[in-house]
């Protein structure tokens, strides 16, 4: 990932300040890395996270769940093994009604974790940022705001931004 | 921010600090006799409760004081108390995270990792009853030559799901809010294996906004999908019981009554290991005087919300007529079991009335004993529901009543033992608390 830099800045207050200014002066940071959510920063960036139908995937994969959990006891206590119990109906939908409950549930939260991996773009361990050093803070102390170097914005965002530092991306 | 609304101490003084104090447990090489003293008590209890399995798979169920009239004894008490402790962790993980309850940050991790060690306890017991364990499988639907399928209205297959469901649903849920605090273990450790490891698991975790954006919406969905899981875990619970026609159990009140009781006692164990892990990873800063005040007020309404439910039981019995719901009451009351009754009654109503004192709230040892009291009343309470039905229900003939063998209580000590052993493995291996959200509550509290 030649061609990126990274601006480090000391806390999450001037972060934001930094990326507004960069996308007021026309040169909008393209990723944030923060060590905690800092909603702010995400309107001042060129990549948004609106795309991302997290909330979508797990309705529909729950109401799959709830519909096959259903299924499976109707077809297995009314067609294919119907068994006489206390002389109750084999559709006895008021008890069927606790096992889709519980299959919905389950199967949404495990779409929406594979839905989460794959739109955070997880199980990718290595990433090219770690290339700088730097990011590795990211995790812990310190805000940083990803830059595509065109010609002189380097030395414009040292000037203009005032991070604590710049870090190239080794190549 | 004024001092009042603070949910950490001034000790701390900027990110690093909070990093520095909750890695260090793990990320320290030495560790204290306490951790030492604790690790060998729990390790050995834990080896009692393989050896009470193990001798329990040899010879039957025989070897517990379950008899032909009280056949659930110990072991399904156990698993209803167990589950119930498995409550709070996802409760308070979620449930506080959609009112937006800021002192969530402190104990959500270890109270998650509570709900998954106890639930996990829950689980084991209704395997270690079952007369032939090895024919567990049968409970799960699978082609299978001779064609069966489970039982759809049996009780015990709802269980099934639900607890399943929960185990999975609550590792799941646990994992997603760690993946941060494992970048940044992945990040901090020095060894090369560990940065491999956690860094396996760490998922390539960046911190970008984009991870943080889509993170936060997930985890807010899985909230709002964890708060209606937790309560029909425990009405399904419930329904082992309320679905029959026993007295004292076929009662409409059961499912909120086992989901409060669940809750109750849940907090109660958080209250417990909040005070030890304060103690003993120095989270001082993390977990303060205020966070108990606010989990006694907890702990206080939910007392007094069981006291309303023991109350009705009488009084439906009285207002009913039913004349073994009745004797039932009258048996608790004056019959063998009535000293525990007493205690159940006297540990889970009257002694948290204390904790209406300002005072009383505002010391940490006396909510910790309170809520080892709690506990304890707890436990009676699921032993008596039980005891108290089975003992006498409506064949006179068949009265009998519970006496536990040695192996009731190796096995009750040896999953409590096993449960702190889990823990004390977790404290050194994962952060005990969230290190991510308490960045961030600190920077909101600092307006850093």
């Amino acid at each position: 990932m030649t061609g990126y830099f990274l601006a480090e800045f000391p806390t999450a207050r001037a972060l934001v300040a930094a990326a507004r200014i960069a996308r007021q002066e026309g040169h909008p940071a393209v990723d944030a890395l923060t060590p905690h959510p800092v909603e702010e920063v995400e309107p001042e960036l060129t990549r948004t996270s609106s795309a991302a139908p997290v909330g979508w995937v797990m309705f529909i994969a729950g109401s799959l769940g709830a519909i096959l959990g259903y299924f499976m006891q109707w077809f297995s206590a009314v067609v294919d093994y119907p068994v006489i119990s206390g002389n109750r109906p084999l559709h006895s939908w008021q008890v069927f009604l606790l096992v889709p409950y519980e299959t919905a549930i389950l199967s949404a939260a495990i779409a929406g974790v594979l839905g989460w991996m794959y739109m955070c773009g997880l199980l990718q361990l290595h990433h090219p940022l770690f290339d700088a050093r730097v990011t590795l803070r990211a995790s812990q102390d310190r805000y940083l705001l990803v830059f595509r170097d065109a010609g002189e914005l380097k030395t414009w965002a040292s000037q203009h931004l005032k991070p604590l530092a710049v870090h190239e991306l080794r190549s | 921010m004024s001092a009042e609304v603070r949910w950490i101490t001034p000790a701390i003084h900027d990110v690093e600090d909070i990093n520095r104090l909750i890695t260090a447990p793990i990320l320290t090489p030495r560790v204290g006799w306490r951790w030492w003293t604790a690790f060998a008590v729990s390790g050995s209890l834990t080896l009692l409760m393989i050896a009470s399995v193990t001798w329990l798979f040899a010879h039957g169920i025989g070897i517990f004081g379950n008899n032909t009239t009280i056949v659930w004894g110990f072991p399904i008490a156990n698993y209803v108390w167990w589950l119930g402790i498995g409550h709070a962790g996802t409760l308070i993980s979620a449930l506080l995270l959609l009112t937006r309850q800021k002192w969530r940050g402190s104990l959500n991790r270890f109270a998650e990792t509570m709900t998954l060690f106890a639930a996990s306890m829950a689980g084991l017991f209704p395997i270690f009853h079952l007369g032939r364990p090895y024919y567990l499988y049968w409970i799960v639907p699978y082609p299978n030559v001779q064609g069966l399928w489970p039982q759809w209205r049996s009780a015990l297959v709802w269980d099934f799901w639900a607890v399943g469901t929960y185990i999975t649903f609550s590792a799941l849920f646990w994992y997603v809010g760690l993946v941060p605090d494992l970048a940044m273990l992945r990040d901090r450790a020095r060894g090369l294996g560990a940065r491999r490891l956690y860094g396996a698991f760490a998922l390539g975790w960046r911190g970008s906004a984009r991870h943080w954006a889509i993170q936060e919406r997930f985890y807010r969905y899985m909230a709002a999908l964890a708060v209606p899981l937790v309560v029909s875990v425990h009405s399904i619970v419930s329904l082992d019981f309320a679905a029959s026609l026993e007295p004292g159990w076929a009662d409409t009140i059961y499912p909120p009554y086992f989901v409060v009781g669940a809750l109750y006692s849940g907090f109660a164990m958080v209250v417990v290991i909040a005070a030890v892990l304060r103690w003993a990873c120095h989270f001082q800063p993390f977990i303060t005087v205020r966070h108990f005040e606010v989990i006694a007020r907890v702990l206080l309404t939910a007392s007094v919300v069981m006291g309303v439910a023991y109350a009705s039981e009488w009084f439906w019995a009285w207002y009913g007529g039913g004349r073994s719901e009745q004797h039932l009451i009258h048996f608790l009351f004056t019959g063998p079991y009535a000293p525990l009754y007493y205690c159940q009654l006297l540990f889970n109503v009257a002694v948290p009335q204390l904790l209406w004192a300002p005072r009383i709230r505002r010391s940490i040892a006396a909510v910790t004993l309170i809520s080892i009291v709690i506990n304890v009343g707890m436990w009676l309470e699921r032993i008596l529901i039980v005891w108290g039905t089975l003992s006498r229900d409506y064949l006179p003939s068949a009265w009998r009543i519970f006496l536990p063998t040695f192996w009731d209580w190796a096995l009750l000590f040896g999953s409590l033992g096993a449960f702190m052993f889990l823990f004390m493995l977790f404290v050194r291996i994962l952060p005990a608390l969230p290190a991510h959200e308490l960045r961030r509550l600190w920077v909101e509290e600092e307006g850093g």
